[in-house]
């Protein structure tokens, strides 16, 4: 393999050209090369079928690569079942042994370990007391809350301080607001422990709040890979402006280039974008890619300030989202457009405009993203 | 009428059927065998009585209760050599074969000797173990025995080969079940926590399984303990079985007091094997959701 020699000291996980066909020829996992350092946490993330969890469960030992190896901590476990690999998984529905308490469940990995009774003991009781579970130890799973048991799967995972803990949709099987709070809550025990996280999700509202690092996945590759303002503020593909956050992605083609930006012809309607190094000709079919926060009011008699874009167009419906409202807004010539109005903005302005209303729309060239449309670049 | 009225007339149609059938084949035979094992027998009549002579026999006369305890040695081996073979096999079929087709069509091949003739499977056995058998033509061919031995055919050793034999799907089709149910997150979850895979059979696979292997012992304890078709094939001499006694009583020794109080003490060693296991499956039970 000729891949042993030169490695970076702080990488804890190496992933190298990782390949895994299932049966029926689907490519779940298609060359994927990841880094990731220690301390990191990172997200996998991705729609069912992407090839995370595939992922995943190969740095984990539960799936071996078809090619490509695996490399923990300086040391090539491509080959190594789990049980010697210096990771713990915390399963997707927490996979707690039914038959055991929850101080067996916490415990079994270190009395199979050949731990003297006293110090599992010992460690088994701080464990409860780092999940706040101590009146709990003698519980069976089944009489547990799903947050309880989350909980237990979490310290069964840590107790062996593995190196690297690796996280599958850890918090799917909770409501709303518990997850919310456990989301808050992994990020605190990441920081405390200082240990590597990897996590696969589908939910990006949670790698977003979570996670150092994003690596967003489609079809069994790494689409793009960054902090999450990175893939935020500049998607590489309209795939990942779309799916991390919402999009306004616009079809149109290129009218003109200038020194400093492009100008993209979307309808009627001409938007300027900031120069993104991306090489293309006067005519050629462009996306158009705006946040919905990103698009602002004009006020009625105000002028756009020197550069922007604005566009002209009217309001279609409303659609209540608590901190912000989101408008759909027909542009003239008919594309419909998503702008986001925060509402204490809104009501600074005259007021939020009303269905049927015509307005114009400003745009900073800056919040622009241009992509070439697909089967051009 | 009433909602509830209704409801409560169409659930009785539902069960009247099946408890008129068990009123009058079950509870009602086995009331009269009750009745019959106080009877007394002055041959050639049997005389309506109440003693327990009949039970006192059973107890102190050596030829009925040393077959008893025969038939329970018998039962106990059959059930645990069944397992002893069902076990893997049944371990290999639900962890090993990845295809679902290819375990399903095992499966049925465990399973489809049911339809096939009792008396015929047994009757195989005579063929492979007999003197002119496959065994014995086999054990000479390779030189380790010079004429054919008699020990295999007409001995307990045979009787409890083809009652294992025979009861071996009662064993898979629980365990199989039971196995299949086990969520394979858990098995994943102790190699995780650094267990190795024979450790892992003992402290998680093999426990959780316990529900299917204590209901398909239980079947064939039981099964065989009413078993009078093997000793009657392959039986020798000393391999009667209380079911054949039973039969004896009520056929040429024409004492059906006797037979009846046999009857009755099997039936309670069974009932209470059966409370047992299900009392101990209950307790043990548990969540797999």
């Amino acid at each position: 393999m000729g891949f042993s020699g030169s490695r970076a000291l702080s990488n804890i996980i190496e992933l190298h050209r990782l390949r895994r066909t299932f049966k029926g020829n689907v490519r779940a996992v298609d060359d994927v090369s990841l880094n990731i350092r220690e301390g990191e946490f990172v997200t996998l993330l991705g729609p069912s079928g992407c090839g995370k969890t595939t992922t995943l469960r190969m740095i984990g030992g539960f799936e071996a690569p078809d090619s490509g190896r695996v490399m923990l901590d300086g040391q090539d476990v491509t080959d190594l079942p789990p049980y010697h690999r210096p990771v713990n998984l915390v399963f997707q529905d927490f996979a707690l042994f039914p038959h055991m308490s929850v101080a067996q469940n916490i415990g079994y990995g270190l009395r199979i370990a050949g731990l003297d009774k006293s110090e599992i003991a010992d460690r088994v009781s701080a464990s409860l007391r780092m999940v706040d579970l101590s009146d709990k130890a003698g519980n069976r799973p089944s009489e547990l809350s799903n947050g309880q048991k989350q909980r237990v799967a979490l310290a069964r995972a840590l107790i062996r301080q593995p190196k690297v803990l690796l996280l599958d949709e850890p918090l799917s099987a909770l409501d709303l607001k518990l997850r919310e709070a456990m989301q808050v809550e992994l990020k605190h025990l990441h920081e405390k422990l200082g240990i590597t996280f990897v996590m696969v999700t589908h939910d990006q509202t949670e790698a977003l709040v979570m996670s150092d690092r994003i690596v967003v996945m489609s079809g069994g590759k790494i689409i793009q890979d960054g902090t999450p303002d990175d893939l935020y503020d500049r998607p590489a593909t309209p795939y990942v402006a779309n799916f991390i956050g919402s999009s306004n992605l616009l079809s149109g083609e290129v009218r003109e280039i200038q020194a400093d930006a492009l100008v993209g012809q979307v309808g009627e309607q001409q938007i300027r974008a900031a120069h993104n190094g991306l090489v293309l000709e006067v005519g050629a079919p462009i996306t158009v890619c705006i946040r919905p926060e990103r698009i602002h009011l004009l006020a009625s008699g105000a002028s756009a300030p020197e550069g922007f874009s604005t566009v002209n167009g009217v309001v279609d419906e409303h659609f209540f989202h608590g901190s912000a409202v989101r408008m759909a807004v027909t542009l003239s010539g008919g594309v419909t457009c998503m702008v986001d109005l925060r509402l204490d903005s809104a009501l600074g302005q005259t007021s939020l405009p009303e269905t049927g209303s015509s307005i114009t729309l400003v745009v900073d060239p800056a919040n622009v993203i241009v992509f070439a449309a697909a089967g051009t670049a | 009428m009433k909602q509830s009225q209704r409801r409560r007339l169409t659930m009785f149609g539902v069960v009247s059927g099946p408890l008129l059938w068990m009123t009058a084949f079950l509870f009602i035979p086995y009331a009269v065998m009750f009745t019959y094992s106080f009877y007394s027998r002055q041959f050639p009549a049997i005389i309506p009585d109440f003693q327990i002579g009949n039970y006192i026999t059973l107890v102190t006369d050596p030829q009925y209760y040393q077959v008893l305890l025969r038939t329970l040695k018998i039962a106990a081996l059959v059930s645990l050599a069944a397992l002893v073979i069902a076990y893997p096999l049944t371990y290999y079929l639900v962890f090993r074969i990845k295809s679902v087709r290819l375990r399903s069509v095992l499966y049925i091949a465990v399973i489809v000797p049911l339809w096939v003739s009792y008396l015929l499977r047994a009757y195989t056995w005579k063929t492979i173990l007999g003197s002119e058998g496959v065994l014995n033509s086999f054990l000479i061919w390779i030189g380790i025995i010079d004429e054919p031995a008699s020990i295999f055919l007409y001995s307990q050793f045979a009787m409890v080969i083809v009652l294992t034999y025979i009861y071996i799907p009662f064993l898979v089709m629980p365990v199989y079940t039971s196995l299949e149910k086990i969520p394979r997150n858990l098995i994943e979850a102790s190699k995780d926590l650094g267990v190795g895979h024979w450790r892992t059979f003992l402290r998680i696979t093999l426990p959780l399984s316990v529900p299917g292997v204590l209901a398909g012992m239980t079947f064939t304890f039981c099964l065989t303990m009413g078993d009078f078709v093997a000793p009657f094939l392959v039986g020798g001499p000393d391999g009667l079985m209380i079911a054949n006694v039973v039969q004896v009583q009520f056929g040429t020794a024409f004492n059906w007091p006797l037979g009846s109080a046999l009857s009755m003490v099997m039936l309670v060693i069974v009932l209470t094997i059966i409370t047992a296991s299900d009392r101990f499956e209950r307790t043990g039970r548990l969540d797999l959701g």
